[in-house]
């Protein structure tokens, strides 16, 4: 507990009033506009970006030739079976929807409890949701079989006379995911709308005016605009913090609501939320890393973000492991001999590996988040936010495989295998969530401005007695 | 006076002998209700049993909701103090010394508990059948079915009487230690001559993150043997988590009606600005929505599943009037304070957030019967003295609770005065932010 | 309605939040009503000083709300009575815990769009062209790092000269008549 040597040289803590200081001292608006604006509008593309497009573009290819063999021979080509019906699929579904909310949340809650470290990262974790809403939103599409029929989801009146099933989970998926993507990308671009006016007004070819002019809207920066804007953005964010929470627990509720032990859970709901902002959260610090490094923007992604990042995955981490110890306790405790046969099963059946490396991944590695000296490590960082997405993959995996493939019926049982057509597709979204990725950070900026000068100190208005007084000398 | 960021500044003057003063009446107002309700308690509880022969029944459950509604306030107290020093922000310092006098409190709750442990065999099954004969014996004798016979021999190595004492203990020991270096690190960093920020600040958080852990898994101990075994066969992963976010909605309730009554006199009165008081009731909302969130999650999982193993724990508080209690409940603790919370006039006035303060205690008050009583009298409730009791025995119990909680709320300044906050506080405030 | 031709507005630069608020505090107090200040992040003391308190971007937004939230149960209530009703594992047609879940979706999906869309149409926005770019200082800087009030032509206390007079006394960086 002895700390007090090592915290109070901390640079990054103003030292008379404790507080975070997020941007390094020294920027001004102009300058903070300048470093963003010219990653987007430079005619000079790092060949760097070039190079790591073609790799994502050749992973995207993959992508391509899994999908299309899919659908010229259908699901069959995956490892699926019975009794192992949800195999990669849905396990890919919900990893990715659940990178995707942390995204949400660095932009919404932390706007509401007024964070302002948030603000250089929202923008490009935005970025992240929306990708990664498009990788997971194909999964239980390209999952049902016959995705062009997939309109049939929705209730529209049509000459079958049939609608769609409203007691079902799987429905309530539907819903939840197509408004979790709407209000993303309305999120995503009404938050961007000020920065594209300012490219709009920096772009030196006609190209760009034109093209960041469509997007801007014609957007002047009035303030009673930006009063209106910033009522709207926080709505939004109070909107987008609940619907995040929905999601993921529609999510739970597909496998909660049926009756199989080891998925009928109450605890589902909190635990798969707390769940996808700690994987989020990881791959959140999976894209920073490298970005800031390859961008020079140190001074504006800090260690300090690293630093609260790393305590949120904490404080998520714990959360999950409550949630694993809350129902290995009440597989014991319900006195249920299906519930407890479940449990043994995936901790010690014949994938019992799985459950180990989930254990090892998620809860056990992570307890280094505790000291500061690791959250404050980039390079360590970056190793612990890929052991946490590992970890939260084979979460999931545990929770689809090894609940389904030994149930009530001994005679039943089976096992599951993944085809390479699995990892294949797997893979391919990766390349495909990188692919977008690589757009983005060329195309569109990054980082809002906007939101980055108004933690400028000169920001600030001053008092009017105290302004006058400063004029009069 | 201007600070380092060049703001005009207000003074923290004023005599809060003031406060003294308020908290002298609320005592007096407490001692006198809690003196009535001790009255019509005695009442209730001799025309119970002359009456009904309840056998004290009702006075031991309705002391259990008692004594976990103060509990609530004393540990939940402790946790709130100490998630606002991991998650910083300024509401925290306003409601510090409020959650530490509640954190004091945590020997009456310790107290109340006693009579519990004393007489758990009229409460408990598992304290009544404590061995695999008496269980077998009741089984014979019709006594219990057989659902709970198989669930008690199970569960015997954590619901036993000497199991469950030594939780308890374990965990009031837990707790006492927490409670006690939480309070008094905070006066020491009070007389600190230098403001040594980040130390404090760190110390904090270093015994306020591991703090959390351990909160959340004693509470949960605590909770499954109190009450939830009070139903031995039914069981909810999600019980322990949806309990800890109820005992947050309450003390959060209670801590802000305690700063916005304050705010007649000083100091409170300079500091609470309308923004942090308007913080403060966005975080009431935030609880409000992450209580029945978890409430209506755990119904809609085990009303899908409709399994015969846990749906009965619902149709309990469904089935004959109940569920009039049971809509009440929905109603109570989240319609109201959701559909008056939303409005932004109403968190930033102050008698308002008061009152929907006091409607939050309450509605907790409230779940808390729906969490006890129906599994002492499943699937319909019907009127009886022995009811009654529920109004007047935790009427009583809050009463002196809180006389002891505003004792200890006089103790120690209102505001801590070694911390940061207390200068961004002190700075004139946004006309809107 | 013909093409507005002549003068729109006087817009004078500052480079500080602080003397753009002076600025338009000291107009308002003048008697300007059509004016506005243009910042490059949101500067609420402006807004303020101009008379600019309230916004009914909340109230639209909770009217959208409700209404996705009552279109949404009442369909699926239609669709199970009435429409397609089946028999799921024995559970009621109006299987209300069921139906929370799309309704609330249904909730965020139409607050939220109302929230983005209402905001754009109280602002007039999409509006690609505006009389203001046509100032080159506004072009450059407005939304970036320079400060603007524009005094329009549209207020009755409007004069070329004696409205500039006006705004040169506050020391602006520069004064520019805007065309429209």
């Amino acid at each position: 507990m002895a700390t007090r040597d090592l915290s109070t040289n901390d640079p990054m803590l103003d030292p008379i009033t404790g507080e975070v200081v997020v941007i390094a001292p020294g920027h001004s608006f102009k300058s903070v506009t300048e470093k963003i604006s010219r990653i987007v509008l430079t005619a000079h593309t790092p060949v760097g970006w070039f190079f790591g497009l073609l790799v994502a573009g050749g992973v995207v290819m993959l992508l391509l030739t899994c999908l299309t063999w899919l659908f010229l021979k259908g699901v069959g080509i995956w490892g699926l079976d019975i009794p192992v019906g949800w195999g990669f699929a849905i396990v890919n579904f919900v990893w990715w929807i659940g990178i995707g909310h942390a995204g949400t949340l660095i932009s919404a809650i932390l706007l509401l409890f007024k964070q302002t470290w948030r603000n250089s990262i929202n923008r490009f974790a935005e970025a992240m949701t929306i990708f990664a809403v498009v990788c997971a939103g194909m999964f239980p599409l390209i999952h049902v079989g016959r995705p062009w029929l997939g309109y049939w989801l929705f209730p529209y009146p049509n000459s079958m006379s049939v609608w769609p099933q409203f007691r079902s989970p799987l429905l309530w998926d539907v819903f939840a995911v197509s408004t979790y993507a709407t209000i993303s990308v309305v999120f995503w671009y009404i938050g961007m709308i000020p920065d594209l006016g300012t490219l709009r007004d920096r772009a030196k070819t006609p190209v760009g005016q034109y093209f960041f002019g469509l997007l801007a809207l014609g957007w002047r920066g009035s303030v009673r605009h930006w009063m209106r804007y910033e009522t709207a953005s926080l709505l939004l964010a109070g909107l987008a913090t609940p619907l995040v929470l929905s999601v993921h627990t529609v999510i739970s509720f597909d496998f909660a609501v049926a009756i199989i032990p080891g998925w009928h859970t109450t605890i589902f709901p909190p635990y798969f939320v707390a769940g996808a902002v700690y994987s989020g959260f990881a791959m959140v610090i999976t894209l920073a890393i490298p970005i800031r490094k390859f961008y020079h923007l140190e001074d504006l992604i800090t260690i300090r973000h690293l630093d609260n990042m790393g305590k949120v995955m904490l404080t998520t981490g714990l959360i999950v492991a409550y949630g694993y110890g809350m129902e290995l306790f009440m597989s014991w405790y319900s006195a249920s001999h299906w519930e407890y046969f479940a449990f043994w099963n995936r901790l010690f059946g014949p994938m019992g590996w799985s459950y180990w490396v989930l254990i090892t991944c998620n809860i056990a590695l992570p307890q280094f988040l505790w000291s500061r000296y690791v959250r404050t490590h980039v390079g360590l960082m970056f190793i612990m936010s890929i052991i946490v997405n590992t970890g939260m993959w084979f979460e999931r995996f545990v929770i689809v495989v090894t609940s389904l493939y030994r149930d009530y019926l001994p005679s039943s049982w089976g096992t599951y295998r993944a085809t390479r057509w699995d990892y294949g597709t797997f893979i391919g979204t990766l390349g495909l969530f990188t692919f977008l990725f690589f757009l983005f950070i060329r195309f569109l900026p990054m980082i809002p401005m906007s939101e980055l000068r108004v933690l400028l100190p000169q920001s600030k208005v001053k008092h009017l007695p105290e302004a006058a007084h400063e004029a009069g000398d | 006076m201007t600070n380092a960021h060049g703001h005009a500044t207000r003074a923290l003057t004023g005599d809060p002998a003031a406060s003294l003063g308020l908290m002298a009446g609320w005592r007096r107002r407490a001692l006198t209700f809690g003196a009535v309700f001790t009255i019509l308690a005695i009442v209730l509880v001799v025309l119970a049993e002359v009456m009904e022969h309840d056998k004290f029944l009702h006075l031991l459950t309705s002391w259990l909701m008692g004594a976990m509604l103060c509990w609530g306030f004393s540990l939940g107290g402790l946790a709130l103090l100490m998630v606002q020093y991991c998650s910083g922000g300024k509401w925290g310092l306003l409601i510090r010394r409020p959650l530490e006098a509640m954190s004091r409190t945590l020997w009456v709750s310790a107290l109340m508990f006693l009579p519990i442990l004393i007489f758990m065999k009229k409460i408990y099954l598992w304290a009544r059948y404590s061995n695999p004969t008496d269980v077998a014996q009741a089984l014979e004798r019709g006594l219990i079915d057989k659902a709970q016979a198989h669930a008690l021999n199970w569960k015997h190595p954590m619901l036993s009487p000497a199991s469950v004492w030594v939780q308890i203990v374990i965990c009031f020991v837990i707790w006492f230690g927490y409670m006690f270096l939480m309070n008094r690190w905070s006066l020491q960093r009070d007389a600190d001559p230098q403001p040594n920020v980040p130390f404090w600040q760190k110390r904090f958080e270093n015994i306020s993150g591991f703090g959390i852990v351990v909160y959340s898994l004693t509470l949960t101990a605590l909770v499954i043997d109190l009450v939830m075994s009070t139903n031995i066969t039914w069981f909810s992963t999600m019980y322990g988590l949806a309990y800890l976010v109820a005992q947050g909605y309450a003390v959060l309730a209670l801590s802000v009606i305690t700063v916005v009554s304050l705010s007649k006199a000083e100091p409170m009165k300079t500091i609470l600005r309308t923004t942090e008081q308007h913080d403060l009731g966005k975080l009431m909302f935030a609880f409000v929505m992450l209580n029945i969130y978890l409430n209506f999650s755990q119904f809609l999982i085990i009303w899908s599943g409709n399994s015969p193993e846990e749906i009965s724990w619902y149709l309990d508080r469904i089935r004959g009037h109940w569920g009039v209690i049971f809509t009440f409940d929905f109603i109570f603790h989240w319609l109201i304070p959701f559909s008056l919370l939303l409005s932004r006039d109403i968190k930033r006035n102050k008698r308002r957030i008061v009152m929907v303060g006091m409607w939050m205690v309450f509605a907790r008050c409230w779940d808390m019967f729906l969490l006890i009583e129906p599994n002492f009298s499943p699937r319909n409730l019907h009127f009886s003295i022995g009811i009654l009791e529920y109004i007047a025995v935790p009427g009583a119990m809050i009463s002196f609770w809180v006389v002891a909680y505003i004792g200890q709320l006089g103790k120690r300044p209102l505001v801590q005065t070694n911390d940061p906050h207390l200068a961004e506080i002190l700075e004139a405030e946004h006309a809107h932010a | 309605m013909p093409f507005p031709e002549g003068v729109y507005g006087l817009l004078a630069e500052f480079d500080s939040a602080t003397s753009l608020t002076a600025a338009a505090a000291a107009s308002y107090k003048d008697g300007w009503r059509r004016l506005d200040c243009y910042t490059p992040y949101p500067c609420e003391e402006a807004a303020e000083a101009i008379g600019f308190h309230r916004n009914y971007v909340p109230l639209l937004t909770l009217v959208g709300g409700l209404m996705g939230c009552v279109a949404m149960f009442l369909l699926e209530t239609w669709i199970n009575i009435w429409a397609y009703p089946l028999n799921i594992a024995g559970r009621p047609y109006y299987s209300w815990p069921a139906f929370v879940v799309p309704a609330y979706e249904w909730t965020i999906l139409w607050a939220g769009l109302t929230a983005a869309f209402g905001m754009l149409a109280m602002c007039g926005l999409p509006a690609p062209y505006h009389p203001l770019f046509n100032a080159p200082n506004f072009r450059t800087g407005a939304t970036s790092d320079k400060f603007f009030l524009c005094l329009e032509a549209r207020d009755p206390k409007f004069s070329l000269v004696e409205s500039r007079a006006f705004l040169e006394a506050m020391h602006p960086v520069s004064i520019v008549e805007v065309e429209y």
